[in-house]
């Protein structure tokens, strides 16, 4: 292990571009730990607290950009210092050379003022005043912030309603409008199914699933979490709903949510009857019948929503599409059975790791077979609420992680952009001798970390790593969500993950089965509990 | 006048002068500003840090840029303290729903962002500052060096947060005025920051000490002024202004926030905290 320092008298960045130099350089190889810092005292006392204060860092003054890493070797050291320098001067480039954009909302328009839509993602308080602004200025609007007050999402869905326009959002993170994808969403090709969704994440699994099968999408709508609520009466996926029931260019609809409010569901639902067009409803854990007697298809899950979506588009029974699925998940349960003779008893745990917090749901759901409860920090219900047990009280075995949620995210990029917490988490699991399975989900696209399965594997490999010196191996399954056109080719990130050992499967829902039915199988036999087959029950 | 480039931004070209004195040249949306030179259209080229320029009459040359000063008009940068003073419990209280307006939002995660040490640092200053006690000066300002030399110069950037947010709590102690020792608190902050921190982050809190500040928190000012003056009127045939100001005080917070990185929002969370500790004395 050696330290390196590099001084840089006199160099000014701004904070976030320090920042992110020392979050680049810890993800570097053999690099342990990094500071990037003004030469202040104070800060030369936070460095010395690390453990990360040389000789030469310790000389540096309050106008000395001071530099130090903690690397395995020294290679590895002056590397990252080479690579500090690129990022730094590149980051001095863009800072003054990059083409001046818009600074208004006004000025954006008189820039485009053929543009009809406004993306608008800026703090949650101003957010709503620039959606305002851009819906009496008649465009329509994704608006990605969150922290919206709620009275401000009413009003402005109540705005848009009026004018004609739609409001996705607050909170929209996915939306494919006239084939231009949107925040957080995959190149998927044009077609004739049209989705309204309040999960952007749901959005992105049924696009892509659709693609996997030969559809397209013709629209992608995406509402907002909170608008099936009973609170905002649900709007914007009425009125997505109404457009696409009117748009020649969509043949089959999906709607994607958690279960709405049941006043929202019956007026939701009573527009689905008040058209031909065939409706897939993944409503996902909500009660079948009502959709049924809406004449909506109910789906269980966002891969049987594609399967049947695609189905519908291309004029076959849905029913094939969907009994086809079943018939493929029965191929899980000796692959399972394979894997689980791989791990040692005591192994038992199961942990998901999500940066899709609609995964998180969806595995949840699907894991509601096994007879241990499952645990999550955006639980299916409060009585398995993480934080609901008790200290004192062991880990609960079985925890499905949403790292996109709150608690993840307060000052740091979401896990979709920055693997990094997962990739600790990762690390951390792997060190407990509970664990048999760790459960991913891989989300590319626009917006997406450029290389999320690679930087995946490498965590992987160090766990793998972990466990093998403790005699023991940990099953790591993950779904990738996205498309061969998408900036990170999908074939390529699944090949990453299986070089790395990983069981790729094909959707998130045959992901989170096969995780289900090697850790039943594991609780069967370590615990000696339970004497039952394998279940596959959605 | 001689000195060299600090460092170059899109809007902004901070220079030094061989005194030590910060000077910076601005242009577009930046504004007026205590130590800003305002400039009609922005330079052509990258100044690069190290460069030096020379200020000879009414001319500033840096490289090959040549600012005329001869036309600059003078801006006062101290906001009206009589009269924000003069208001003070109520310009307190409209401070204090404007902050709880964007509570969660990005001026309090920047403190979290700027690292636990930034934040840890932060809650020991507001400890030290309500422990000490009110009569005695001389033992407030002994009691509150170990918090303000841990804040000083605390954390990442050209301006570090810990001194932004400083710089932020001291336009709150002017909005307190003679509520306490502010001459003996002001100096020991730039006592402490002449050793402590960059050339930038002490140029700008010597402005705050001295009451000065930029634009964005003029507008500020006037906005919580303004709402306080609105509060006390009819407030039915006052709603269409009231609403207008609130829409000041939120535009003029979203300009604080965007003055560099992270800076704007870590002073406005310092001034929210003086804020909060004025609202505890007045009580």
């Amino acid at each position: 292990m050696s330290t390196h320092t590099r001084i840089k008298p006199s160099e000014y960045h701004d904070s976030v571009t320090l920042m992110l130099v020392a979050k680049a350089l810890l993800e570097l190889p053999g690099v342990e730990d990094a500071a990037v810092v003004m030469g202040t005292p104070a800060n030369r006392e936070l460095i010395a607290a690390a453990g990360l204060l040389t000789d030469a860092a310790a000389a540096g003054r309050p106008d000395d950009l001071v530099i130090v890493v903690r690397a395995a070797d020294e290679a590895a050291g002056q590397a990252a210092l080479a690579q500090a320098d690129a990022l730094l001067a590149a980051r001095a480039v863009t800072t003054t050379t990059a083409a001046e954009r818009p600074k208004s909302l006004a000025s954006a328009i008189a820039a485009t003022p053929d543009a009809n839509l406004a993306v608008i993602s800026v703090a949650g308080r101003y957010a709503a005043q620039e959606a305002r602004t851009a819906l009496e200025r008649g465009l329509h609007v994704l608006l990605f912030s969150d922290n919206v007050p709620l009275d401000e999402e009413i009003s402005l869905k109540q705005l848009a309603a009026e004018r004609g326009l739609l409001c996705m959002g607050p909170d929209a993170g996915t939306a494919i409008i006239n084939g231009v994808a949107l925040g957080f969403a995959n190149a998927v090709p044009r077609g004739r199914v049209g989705l309204v969704s309040a999960s952007g994440t749901g959005l992105q699994g049924v696009t892509c699933g659709l693609a996997r099968r030969g559809a397209g999408v013709s629209q992608a709508i995406g509402t907002g979490g909170r608008d099936l609520s009973e609170a905002v009466g649900g709007p914007m996926m009425l009125a997505g709903l109404r457009a696409l029931q009117d748009d020649p260019e969509t043949d089959v609809i999906v709607l994607i949510s958690k279960p709405p409010a049941p006043a929202v569901a019956a007026r939701v639902l009573g527009q689905i009857q008040a058209s031909a067009k065939p409706a897939v409803v993944c409503f996902l854990g909500a009660d079948p019948l009502p959709i049924e007697a809406a004449c909506g298809l109910h789906v269980a899950n966002l891969t049987q929503a594609a399967a049947a979506a695609a189905a519908l588009a291309c004029g076959e029974r849905p029913e094939d599409a969907l009994a086809q699925l079943e018939q493929e998940s029965l191929a899980l349960i000796p692959l399972a059975a394979a894997e689980q003779r791989k791990l040692r008893p005591g192994q038992t745990a199961l942990r998901g790791l999500f940066a899709g917090g609609t995964f998180c749901y969806e595995a949840q759901l699907i894991l509601r077979a096994l007879p241990e409860p499952v645990y999550s920090n955006a639980p299916l219900d409060k009585s398995r609420a993480l934080d609901s047990v008790g200290a004192g009280f062991p880990r609960p075995d079985h925890i499905c992680l949403d790292l996109g949620g709150d608690e993840f995210t307060q000052g740091r990029l979401h896990p979709m952009m920055d693997p990094a917490l997962r990739n600790r988490r990762i690390i951390e699991e792997a060190r407990d001798p509970a664990t048999a399975v760790i459960l991913l989900d891989i989300v590319l696209g626009y917006g997406a970390h450029p290389d999320p399965a690679g930087v995946a594997a490498e965590a992987i490999r160090e766990a793998q790593q972990i466990a093998a010196a403790d005699g023991r191996h940990i099953i790591f399954i993950a779904a990738v969500c996205g498309t061969e056109a998408d900036p990170q080719p999908l074939n390529q990130q699944e090949a990453t993950l299986r070089d790395a050992g990983v069981l790729v499967q094909p959707d998130n829902a045959a992901a989170a089965r096969l995780a289900g039915l090697i850790t039943q199988a594991m609780h069967g036999e370590g615990r000696r509990t339970k004497d039952e087959g394998p279940r596959t029950e959605d | 006048m001689t000195g060299r480039a600090l460092a170059s931004f899109r809007s902004v070209c901070d220079l030094a002068t061989d005194a030590g004195e910060v000077v910076a040249l601005v242009w577009g949306a930046v504004g007026n500003g205590p130590l800003n030179v305002v400039l009609n259209r922005g330079l052509e080229v990258v100044v690069p840090a190290g460069a030096r320029f020379a200020v000879m009459g009414q001319v500033l040359r840096v490289g090959e840029v040549v600012v005329d000063l001869s036309r600059a008009a003078r801006w006062d940068a101290r906001p009206d303290w009589e009269r924000l003073r003069a208001r003070r419990g109520a310009v307190v209280a409209a401070a204090r729903a404007a902050q709880r307006s964007i509570a969660g939002l990005r001026e309090q995660r920047l403190l979290k962002q700027a690292g636990p040490a930034v934040a840890a640092a932060v809650t020991a200053f507001q400890q030290a500052w309500r422990q000490t006690p009110r009569t005695d000066l001389q033992s407030a300002i002994r009691d509150l060096r170990p918090a303000t030399c841990n804040l000083c110069g605390l954390g990442p950037g050209l301006t570090p947060a810990g001194d932004d947010w400083l710089a932020g709590w001291l336009l709150g102690q002017h909005l307190g005025g003679d509520l306490r020792g502010l001459v003996d608190l002001e100096g020991l902050i730039i006592k402490i920051a002449a050793g402590r921190t960059t050339t930038l982050a002490r140029a700008f809190l010597e402005c705050a000490a001295a009451g000065e500040a930029d634009e964005a928190w003029h507008e500020l000012f006037d906005a919580l002024a303004q709402e306080d003056a609105n509060q006390q009127s009819d407030k039915s045939a006052n709603q269409q202004t009231n609403e207008s100001v609130n829409q000041r005080t939120s535009a003029a917070m979203a300009r604080i926030m965007r003055h560099g990185a992270t800076s704007g929002a870590a002073m406005l969370a310092g001034f929210f905290s003086a804020v909060e500790m004025l609202a505890s004395i007045e009580n």
